[in-house]
Order: structure tokens, then sequence, then C-alpha cells
């Protein structure tokens, strides 16, 4: 599965560094909509496992990646493409809309 | 960091946005959640907020945002928080019905009252058109009007009833049913208040505008107007969920500046003391608990 766990900028940017598109997905263990998104990623990624990858950072464990991004709430996931971010997708979104959303 | 918010605000009427625009002056990060349900989001104008006297409810929020939005640290979300918690390490967890969760460190709880109206078809069409809740907000309208009021419970008859003759003299006070004991009734009879115990069995009218009042009997009286007694209710628990003291009446015990009994949660406005009051009243609360906030957050 193409999910990666990130916890600093040089990790992120080392990952950013792909043809993929990218879902950047901000969570954190005490938030109930992230473990729901979870399961979306889980399916997302492996259903499109050659298309996307999926990063995950953890915003207690990273906070200054979360201040880069902007994180107010979670979860917070980012469509990047080549490096260019897209708008933020707050809050849990069901596996077809996320589909729809990120355009795959 | 994820953003932590200084203080989170829930609700976005007079007092919740008055706090978010005090705090956005402050330089304080501010989560605004707003639901859209304002309580007088169903009147036509609202009044006797100097300077702003008779300004319709939707134009007066629309102005409030503007002037808070002016304070980048606001951040202003169309959410409804269904639930707060405090975590172990002292900062409140904040959950919305969309499914995100914010994290901040004071709260200030604004999110109003709501009315439960005695039973009675159709009685909301006409609440905030011609049948109101305040008669210091909504007397001068009907001023010399032939008027009703109606009200179940005795001791806020009695008040109404000699509150609104302040107004208009020509009074009906309509019960729906419930006695009242002889000393009340005198008490309404030597100001010529005429009172209906029957039940009420329909309201007529146009477009929200009363003009008759229709008895369980048959019996029918021509009115164009009044004020009704709701019961007034928080519309959420969070008070009670974070464990801040109540008073014997429902209402929350704050300091004269919006401090409830649990540190760093603060409440202003009507859900503080569950009752109406304006929004003059509900703003000069929020703008207290935003000082408060900012005082107690020197170190």
């Amino acid at each position: 599965m193409s999910i990666v766990h990130v916890t600093t900028k040089k990790e992120l940017s080392e990952h950013l560094k792909t043809k993929k598109m990218v879902l950047l997905n901000f969570w954190a263990e005490w938030c109930g909509p992230c473990k729901m998104l979870a399961g979306v990623l889980n399916q997302l990624s492996e259903e499109f496992n050659g298309k996307i990858k999926i990063i995950k950072v953890n915003v207690e464990k990273s906070p200054d990646i979360a201040a880069e991004f902007k994180v107010m709430g979670i979860p917070h996931s980012r469509l990047i493409i080549h490096n260019k971010s897209y708008e933020p997708i707050v809050g849990y979104v069901p596996f077809e809309q996320l589909k729809q959303m990120i355009g795959i | 960091m994820m953003e932590l918010f200084d203080c989170a605000i829930i609700g976005a009427g007079g007092a919740g946005l008055n706090a978010s625009l005090i705090l956005g002056r402050s330089r304080k990060k501010v989560a605004l959640f707003d639901n859209g349900t304002n309580r007088n989001r169903v009147t036509q104008e609202s009044h006797g907020f100097l300077t702003r006297d008779g300004i319709k409810p939707a134009k007066f929020k629309e102005v409030a945002l503007n002037d808070v939005e002016k304070y980048p640290s606001v951040h202003y979300f169309q959410n409804t928080v269904i639930n707060i918690t405090k975590q172990p390490n002292g900062l409140f967890k904040i959950e919305t019905l969309e499914e995100v969760e914010y994290v901040a460190e004071r709260i200030i709880l604004a999110t109003g009252i709501q009315e439960e109206f005695p039973s009675i078809p159709d009685i909301r069409k006409y609440y905030g058109k011609s049948l109101f809740s305040c008669p210091t907000c909504d007397g001068w309208e009907l001023r010399d009007q032939p008027l009703i009021i109606i009200s179940e419970n005795e001791e806020q008859t009695l008040f109404k009833g000699k509150l609104v003759y302040n107004w208009s003299e020509d009074l009906v006070i309509a019960t729906n049913g419930h006695e009242l004991s002889a000393p009340a009734l005198n008490a309404l009879e030597r100001k010529d208040i005429t009172v209906i115990t029957e039940p009420i069995q329909n309201l007529h009218g146009v477009d929200g505008y009363l003009n008759k009042i229709v008895f369980s009997s048959g019996f029918e009286i021509e009115r164009v107007g009044g004020f009704i007694v709701p019961n007034f209710v928080r519309p959420n628990r969070f008070a009670e969920q974070l464990g801040c003291h109540l008073n014997e009446n429902g209402s929350i015990v704050v300091d004269a500046a919006g401090r409830t009994s649990q540190e760093n949660v603060y409440a202003a406005g009507e859900t503080a003391n569950l009752g109406q009051s304006s929004l003059i009243v509900a703003a000069a609360e929020g703008y207290k608990a935003a000082m408060a906030v900012v005082f107690d957050s020197i170190i």
C-alpha cells in the first residue's frame, strides 16, 4: 500500500518528489473523524495503488508541518500534484465523494 | 503547530460576534462557530440597539461579520458544534457535525436560547411578525393596538399583563386552558384586562400578521398582535458537559465578566442567563467575556 507516515519536513519533501498525485492527510489519535477517514484512505490506496500516494502527518508529532499547511481543524487533507497544493479538504469525506473531489 | 485557537466562540449572535470582535482586536486566534440558528432570525426588525434601531437581523449579522472579518486572527466556521471536551492536557476539543475537530485553549459559550411555545397550531408563523416575546423590544410597534397576551404561566401572565399595559390598554389575556388564581384575576380586572382561560383552537391572519383568535368553544376575538410567553431552553448541554455550575433556575453561574465555575470556560448572552435579554445586552456580555479572556491570558 502506498501510505507513508512522515514526521519531519525533510521526509515530507523527499516523499513529495513523486510523479504520482499525493494526498497529504493531517490527523491525530484523539480525532474520531480522522479514524473514519483513515479507512477511506486505506481503500483509496488499495484501489489506486499506482496512481496515488498517501502521506499521513500526525499533527501532535509534527506541529511544524501542520502550521506550514495552516491546519486549523482535522481531518485536513490536501491534494498535491507536482508540488502544487490544492484547496484543503476538511473533515470526513466518504470514499466516492473523495474520489470525485480529487478527480481520480 | 496545528492551529491552536486561543479561544473558540460557540455561537454567532450578538454575544459571540462582539466577543469575536474584541478578541480579534486583541490579536487572539479565534474560531467562531455559527450554525445559523440565531433566535432573532424570524423577526422583521431588531430594536433598541443604539445606532441600529430597527435593523433587520440578517443585515445586523452581515455588518457584524464584516466588522469581525477585518481581523485576520478570527476564523469563521459555519459548522455546528456537537461536543466540547476538556482533554487531559487542559485544552478543549471541539467536535462538529461536519466531522471536523478543532482545539482551543478557552471557550466562550454564546449559543443563545430557543423558545418552546404553547401547543397552538401555526403559532410559529406569527412569531416575530405580529406575536413577540419581548415587550420592551417590540411593544412600540404595537402601541395602542388591540393586543393579546398568550401565557400559560400565572406569574408571567400577571407580569406581562401589567407590563404590556404600558403600550396598549386594549388587552386580552389568553391562558390556553390554564386557570388563574382569584388574586391574579382581580389584579388584571382592576386594569380592565379581559382574561380568557379556554383553550385556543387556532390563530387566523395573513402572512404571519394576526387578525383573529378562535377559542375551543367557537368564540372569536379580533386582535392584531401581541405577546407570547414561551419557555426558554438552552439548545445544547455544553455547560453541563463541561461541568459548569448552574443556578437553581438553570442559568449558568457566571461572574460579572462571564467566567463560569470551570477554568477557561466563559458564557455570554442569553445562554448564560437562560432568559431573553436583547441584542445590545448580549453584545455587551460578549464584549465583557472577551475582555476576561484577554485578561486571563496574561501570564
